[in-house]
């Protein structure tokens, strides 16, 4: 007998007969078997097997075993809520409906995550360039507001004591071109001032209704709006001085 | 197995009834005898196959003709027979015993009746064996050898490898040989049993 164990020759007679074809037995196998009645034996018994499966006949069916067969399928298949025609168009409606539901799905995540964030990060800092515009716009607003009602009542003050020998050093003080008023306001110039404080007012609110518009629109150009506010506040001080 | 005109098929996946009546004629004794040699008994196999033509039905728009149109009818009748055994196994613990399987066909002049009653013996014991199998292997072994497909053909109705099917088919006869040693020797002839 060969060297082969038995188990390994059986092992190859089932393979073989799960194979796609009948393939020869290999010479080793051949030689194991004619000299083995087990492995011989189980040969015979695979091979059996197989033909007995082959050949083992199944009952006939009953002879009524089509009757109604096509009548039920079809009350089966109308009366199924997944019918050819929802299978048909209920598959295409879900499916349209899931690409809408997942491509706006998709949309806004990726309009939070890519370009909102970004915009958001943009517009918090311009809104934060914003609040620092409008602060210094303020501040500078209050500034030659407050500088304004000093320099009135120093002028005030000076022309009540037009003859007060003290104010010759403040007289000196003053830049070269710039002359002093009358000793006390007109009644004229009262109305002047007044009427340029209520024109300094309207720029003001003009000017603010600007801003907060800028404010609105978030475009560009705070700067030139705090150059404005102060080029209006400035020309505002010189004529008053003059 | 044989194929429905192409122009038929057509039809039916167009949607035409009449169509369908017709490749439900053609197609319904192949797929009762699969259905049946998963199931058992006849009743059930028909009603499996209810339910399989109405799922193929339903879904024969999807059938792309790159494999034949029976292996797609195999492969959903073998699904459809697996799971009627599987959910009949969860509802009831045990699966509904092979019928009788006489052998109506075997040649009247060539066997004694006592020779119709041992092939018959076989044919029920190998039938209850070859139940007793995994689903794998169960489903591999009839159709390789009951319904006698290639190993290419009967990879492409369980959707798997080649190699997968002669796996499959190795250990299913390895099972068999074992079941049927040790149920009863005689069934099959093995005389190494006796060695």
């Amino acid at each position: 007998m060969s060297p082969l164990h038995c188990n390994t020759v059986q092992e190859a007679l089932w393979e073989r007969a799960a194979s796609a074809g009948p393939a020869p037995l290999s010479p080793a196998l051949v030689d194991h078997m004619s000299s083995c009645p087990a492995c011989q034996s189980e040969r015979r018994a695979v091979a059996e097997l197989l033909e007995a499966s082959r050949t083992m006949a199944d009952p006939e069916p009953p002879q009524d075993i089509w009757d109604g067969f096509e009548e039920r399928m079809w009350r089966e298949i109308h009366g199924n809520p997944v019918s050819r025609a929802w299978g048909r168009w209920g598959r295409r409606v879900v499916g349209l409906a899931a690409m809408l539901v997942l491509g706006f799905g998709l949309g806004a995540v990726a309009m939070r995550v890519a370009r909102p964030g970004a915009d958001e990060v943009a517009t918090a800092e311009r809104r934060d360039r914003l609040a620092e515009d409008i602060q210094a716009g303020l501040a500078n607003d209050a500034r030659l507001q407050s500088y304004f009602d000093e320099l009135q009542s120093i002028l005030v003050a000076y022309r009540a004591s037009d003859q007060d020998p003290s104010m010759d050093v403040f007289r000196r003080s003053l830049p070269s071109g710039m002359v002093a008023g009358p000793a006390a306001p007109s009644e004229a110039d009262r109305q002047r001032l007044e009427r340029q404080r209520a024109t300094r007012e309207q720029l003001r609110s003009v000017v603010l209704g600007m801003l907060v518009s800028e404010i609105e629109s978030e475009s560009h150009g705070f700067a030139y709006i705090d150059r404005r506010v102060a080029s209006i506040a400035g020309q505002q001080l010189l004529y008053f001085i003059h | 197995m044989a194929e429905i005109a192409p122009d038929i098929l057509a039809r039916a996946q167009g949607g035409e009834a009449a169509a369908f009546d017709e490749l439900v004629r053609f197609y319904r004794q192949d797929l009762l005898r699969v259905t049946y040699r998963f199931v058992g008994n006849y009743e059930d196999a028909r009603d499996v196959l209810q339910l399989v033509f109405i799922k193929v039905y339903q879904n024969i728009e999807r059938w792309e003709p790159r494999a034949p149109f029976w292996s797609w009818l195999y492969r959903i009748a073998v699904n459809e027979s697996l799971g009627w055994k599987k959910r009949e196994k969860r509802r009831f613990g045990v699966v509904t015993p092979i019928e009788e399987t006489p052998y109506p066909d075997a040649p009247s002049g060539s066997a004694s009746p006592l020779d119709d009653v041992a092939r018959e013996e076989i044919g029920e014991r190998l039938s209850q064996a070859i139940d007793m199998l995994p689903e794998m292997q169960r489903a591999t072994f009839v159709l390789r050898y009951r319904e006698e497909l290639s190993v290419k053909e009967t990879a492409a109705v369980l959707g798997c490898a080649e190699g997968t099917v002669k796996a499959n088919g190795f250990h299913a006869i390895r099972r068999l040989r074992q079941i049927l040693r040790t149920e009863d020797p005689e069934v099959i002839p093995n005389e190494s049993s006796a060695l």
